[in-house]
């Protein structure tokens, strides 16, 4: 099968943006795994805190 | 938006020089992609270094910021060498607690694989602009095999699929 110049283009294109997804997503934050783990301790402290009253 | 204490002491740990990774359930969690997969947990485990330096630094730095310790329900305070050194042996759980939301677990040990290869195998993830070392995913869900504990096994059990997902995608993602 014969393959055009476009075609191998469009396939660097998108093997580029899929490199560049992929850093973006291996330097994304993270700070959401620390934040649910704040707010569902402090969530329970106020609900033991209402059922100690 | 108040400062997250879970945050800080990953900071705090960071600048300080401890050699740390981060483990357990709240290890996965780095693995997910977004706040709707995240693992329920209420405390952050910490694998520390077990040297008696480190262990030290560890302890010292905890009690300088204020949070009450506790091994098997006993409070811990006025850390020195030799408590360290006691720590290490019986591979004590070191719990540190602040206010009512941070509740962290300090192990020396952890699933029965060595240090060196939770450090090996641990992947760096950005918190605020800090890189916090979290164990290889293939080495935390080995730890919860290991554990011979029925709360990890129910764990394992429950989320067999997610957790073959979550390791498909980390091996393509180089994670």
């Amino acid at each position: 099968m014969k393959v055009s110049k476009k075609y191998d283009l469009d396939l660097e294109l998108m093997a580029r943006q899929a490199m560049k997804l992929s850093f973006n997503k291996a330097g994304s934050d993270k700070s959401f795994v620390l934040d649910a783990l704040y707010w569902h301790n402090d969530f329970w402290a106020h609900v033991n805190r209402i059922r100690a009253h | 938006m108040p400062i997250n204490p879970y945050a800080s002491l990953l900071k705090k740990l960071t600048q300080n020089k401890i050699k740390f990774v981060v483990i357990g359930v709240s290890g996965i969690n780095y693995y997910a992609d977004d706040p709707g997969t995240l693992f329920s947990t209420r405390d952050l485990d910490i694998l520390v270094q077990p040297t008696g330096k480190n262990v030290y630094a560890t302890l010292r730095l905890l009690e300088k910021n204020r949070c009450e310790l506790e091994s098997n329900g006993e409070p811990v305070v006025e850390v020195d060498q030799w408590l360290t050194s006691k720590i290490l042996e019986q591979r004590a759980v070191i719990t540190a607690r602040k206010g009512s939301s941070l509740r962290v677990d300090i192990v020396t040990d952890a699933g029965r694989i060595p240090y060196e290869k939770w450090r090996k195998g641990c992947r760096y993830f950005l918190v605020q602009g800090v890189k916090i070392p979290v164990g290889g995913l293939p080495e935390l869900i080995l730890a919860k095999k290991n554990s011979n504990r029925e709360k990890d096994r129910q764990f394992l059990a429950l989320y067999r699929i997610q957790l073959k997902e979550m390791l498909e995608k980390a091996k393509r993602s180089g994670h």
